[in-house]
């Protein structure tokens, strides 16, 4: 295990570059991310198993997340608190090559297409999914869902449109009901997104048809849904995971897509939630960030506010996924990672490395590298 | 068996001739137009006892008019049964009454009568009354008679065959029936089949008196499983509903209006470390050195705020908070224990491979090949591919050449085979 600590700055995001094996970027925030600036590092790993900093950048806002370029092995983009997001290049000091600012609110995820390669995704908690070309001055779509004002998460605010029937006397001072948090290129398909939102939907967007939205359900019963990937390896799977401590994967052709039309108006979301195909239990607070394992379709990478890292097995069998035999939460987590002792809020897999070496960033103003336990389990 | 059927229709008849008399009941809106039907007897089919006592049946004028049996027999089947779930209690208490007179279980009686006298004794008196005005003493004493020798029958018969019986009762009715010439011949399969589906009803009246008791037990006890569920369902709503009105009391009390920063440290607070019994020692003893917590601790206690230009978080004294020395406390490689530490869920089984040190098996023994190959190379001896792979061709075929020679010799189809095989072996012919 190899550790890195960022002193002054809290940890937010963190990438191993899909060009070198040794290459690392940190997004970091100062105060949490409650205000203050932020720093993107560009960390390498030492043939001596020691951690330098190869250079770092000040941002005027917290970074929250961060991408490196398919295309070129210096850029890297990430996502800044105050709605902008930035390109940086390694061989370029100081400040970023490019900064485009059409977010409202916070950008949270920055994620590359690692098939087009080209275009990079950005979901921010104003609502809405941007889809950029890095030599492109100004966003090439923006994706913005309806909002779905009947789950916990949502509840009906003071001046927003809300459904004709008062759900709940409960009143409440959340106003997170548009955030997206993550969206996600597909690694199967050029044009394939999925985006976790804080109103619990996990929704599937094709860039190509005429109205993108393809899929949407509930995926974390009304709690906010935190995260979610693609499986590199099976297609049609993906994990989200959130507030309700569970990480879910789903088969996405198990879920009957509802599309509105002329005949049947009706919401093109499930009111309730789709049975997942595997369900991994074990975080004690919400899942921050998860990531499917490049080098293993089954090996899951979880981190969590109950401030521990967790790799789990999706031993679900395709072929017989309701003779659940294995679905016993203990047999599927095959390691714990307990270093951090604040809050980890982001993870990786190494692409190039050891299968199974992994990176994870928290609070805690640290980064460590580590190797996931029973990885052959 | 003959003489059981002669029972059955004897008792059928009689009962026929019971039913028309009860069912003749002055306030029935159906008297008019049932007065077209050719033969009172079509109203035992069509208005079972069960329609005197529910009262939403006798109002259904559908029901009174020109009808035939195909279209109640839909009505009997398309019937929404939840609305007899739904019925007032007096009603069910109606139905239950019914079966005072059928004397058959006494117990049983006595068990529903005190059932009923708890709830509601206005019902039952007044369906005694309509009863007795329904049933000349006589007619009733004559029926208990042959009810009583009946359901001793009926006792002494297994109860799987009794259907049976009843069903050839029914259709030794019919036929007798058919032959008086009251029904159009149309009528006949849809009838038959009424009759059937009214029989496992239990309704049949006359033939089947014993059969609405084991069919009401069930129904009651249905009804009463019911009854039971519904209240668990109100009672658990009521739960539901007194926790949503007591967590937005709670709601409105501990978070105030305004999203400053200190009310909403003072939320992440709660939440963080509120209900700790849920979580693992380890996450706890962490949370508890949480400078993230100690910094929301200090932000609810307004020790902590933000600056005036809202970029800064400052102490008191108008400090930024990353230059006061204390409060960033983690120490780089400042950890103890393993840093791997395995899940502590669960049960605290021995391991079986404790006794194997880490290392001592090779990762190559993990795969299959890896094993297969720390086997041959253990024996000692090179596997060969003839180890697996029989050659006919080899020593073997002898043994079973010279047996065949032994035997066949001298047998004209085997000759051929013999002089290949010895051809084969080198010898010659």
């Amino acid at each position: 295990m190899l550790s890195f600590r960022t002193t002054g700055y809290n940890g937010y995001g963190v990438k191993y570059s899909p060009f070198y094996d040794n290459k690392l970027a940190v997004a970091t925030a100062a105060n949490y991310g409650l205000v203050g600036n932020g720093r993107l590092y560009i960390l390498s790993i030492n043939n001596d198993g020691s951690i330098s900093s190869d250079t770092h950048y000040d941002t005027q806002d917290g970074l929250f997340d961060i991408a490196w370029s398919e295309t070129h092995e210096n850029q890297c983009v990430a996502a800044s608190g105050d709605g902008s997001i930035k390109l940086f290049d390694v061989q370029v000091g100081q400040f970023p090559v490019m900064n485009w600012h059409e977010h409202q609110r916070e950008v949270f995820s920055v994620n590359w297409n690692m098939v087009d390669k080209t275009n990079f995704v950005s979901a921010s908690w104003d609502g809405s999914i941007k889809i950029w070309l890095p030599n492109r001055q100004q966003s090439l779509l923006t994706l913005s869902p309806e909002v779905d004002y009947t789950t916990m998460a949502s509840p009906v605010a003071a001046t927003a449109k809300g459904p004709a029937v008062p759900l709940s006397n409960k009143t409440t001072t959340n106003t997170t009901q548009t955030c997206i948090y993550q969206a996600v290129f597909s690694p199967h398909s050029p044009s394939v997104v999925v985006s976790a939102h804080a109103n619990s939907h996990v929704m599937i967007w094709d860039l190509r048809a005429p109205h993108p939205l393809q899929l949407d359900y509930v995926a974390h019963g009304g709690l906010e849904t935190l995260t979610i990937d693609w499986n590199k390896y099976r297609s049609a799977v993906i994990a989200s995971s959130g507030v309700d401590k569970s990480v879910k994967v789903w088969d996405t052709r198990m879920i009957e897509s509802v599309q509105p039309s002329a005949s049947a108006p009706m919401p093109s979301f499930h009111n309730a939630s789709p049975a997942p195909l595997n369900q991994f239990m074990g975080h004690e607070f919400a899942v921050r960030r998860i990531s499917w394992s490049p080098h293993d379709g089954a090996s899951l990478l979880s981190c969590s506010y109950d401030m521990s890292c967790r790799v789990w097995q999706d031993h679900m069998d395709d072929k017989a996924r309701f003779l659940g035999a294995r679905r016993m939460g203990p047999l599927q987590c095959t390691g714990v990672f307990g270093n951090h002792r604040e809050f980890v809020i982001g993870c990786d897999w190494s692409m190039w490395g050891e299968p199974g070496w992994c990176v994870s960033t928290g609070w805690d103003e640290m980064v460590y590298v580590w190797d996931t336990p029973n990885k052959q389990a | 068996m003959l003489q059981a059927l002669d029972a059955d229709s004897a008792s059928g008849s009689f009962s026929q001739a019971h039913a028309r008399s009860a069912f003749q009941v002055p306030e029935r809106p159906s008297v008019n137009s049932m007065k077209a039907m050719p033969d009172q007897k079509h109203r035992l089919l069509f208005f079972p006892p069960k329609r005197n006592i529910n009262t939403q049946h006798i109002m259904d004028t559908a029901s009174c008019g020109p009808s035939n049996a195909l279209q109640n027999l839909s009505k009997h089947t398309q019937r929404d049964r939840s609305l007899q779930n739904d019925i007032s209690l007096g009603a069910r208490q109606a139905l239950f009454a019914s079966n005072k007179f059928n004397q058959v279980d006494r117990n049983l009686q006595n068990d529903f009568a005190a059932f009923n006298q708890g709830q509601n004794s206005f019902q039952q008196a007044h369906y005694e009354q309509l009863y007795n005005q329904q049933f000349p003493a006589n007619v009733e004493q004559q029926r208990r008679a042959e009810d009583s020798q009946w359901a001793q029958s009926f006792q002494d018969l297994n109860l799987t065959s009794q259907p049976q019986n009843l069903s050839v009762a029914s259709n030794q009715w019919q036929s007798q029936f058919m032959q008086q010439g009251n029904v159009q011949q149309p009528q006949i399969r849809p009838l038959n089949a009424f009759a059937t589906n009214f029989m496992r009803s239990g309704m049949t009246g006359n033939m089947a008196m014993t059969v609405p008791q084991p069919t009401h037990q069930l129904e009651h006890q249905q009804l009463h499983k019911q009854e039971a569920e519904q209240d668990l369902f109100n009672q658990e709503f009521a739960n539901v509903e007194r926790e949503l009105q007591q967590e937005a009391r709670q709601v409105d009390v501990t978070v105030p209006e305004d999203h400053s920063l200190a009310a909403t440290a003072e939320q992440v607070l709660a939440v963080m470390t509120g209900e700790a019994t849920s979580r693992s020692a380890e996450t706890n003893s962490k949370f508890q050195n949480s400078n993230f917590l100690k910094l929301m601790q200090s932000i609810a206690a307004k020790e902590v705020a933000l600056n005036d230009s809202q970029d800064k978080l400052v102490t008191r004294d108008g400090t930024d908070i990353r230059e006061v020395p204390e409060m960033p406390a983690v120490m780089a490689g400042g950890f103890s224990g393993n840093p791997l530490t395995r899940e502590a869920r669960g049960s605290h089984l021995p391991d079986p491979l404790a006794h194997i040190p880490d290392g001592a098996l090779s990762p190559t023994y993990n795969s299959p090949l890896g094993s297969a190959m720390f086997v041959q190379k253990s024996m000692g001896k090179k596997i060969q591919m003839q180890d697996w792979v029989e050659d006919y061709g080899m020593d073997s075929e002898d043994e079973l050449s010279s047996q065949w020679k032994a035997n066949f010799d001298g047998e004209d189809m085997f000759m051929l085979r013999n002089r290949e095989n010895e051809a084969y072996m080198g010898y010659d012919g």
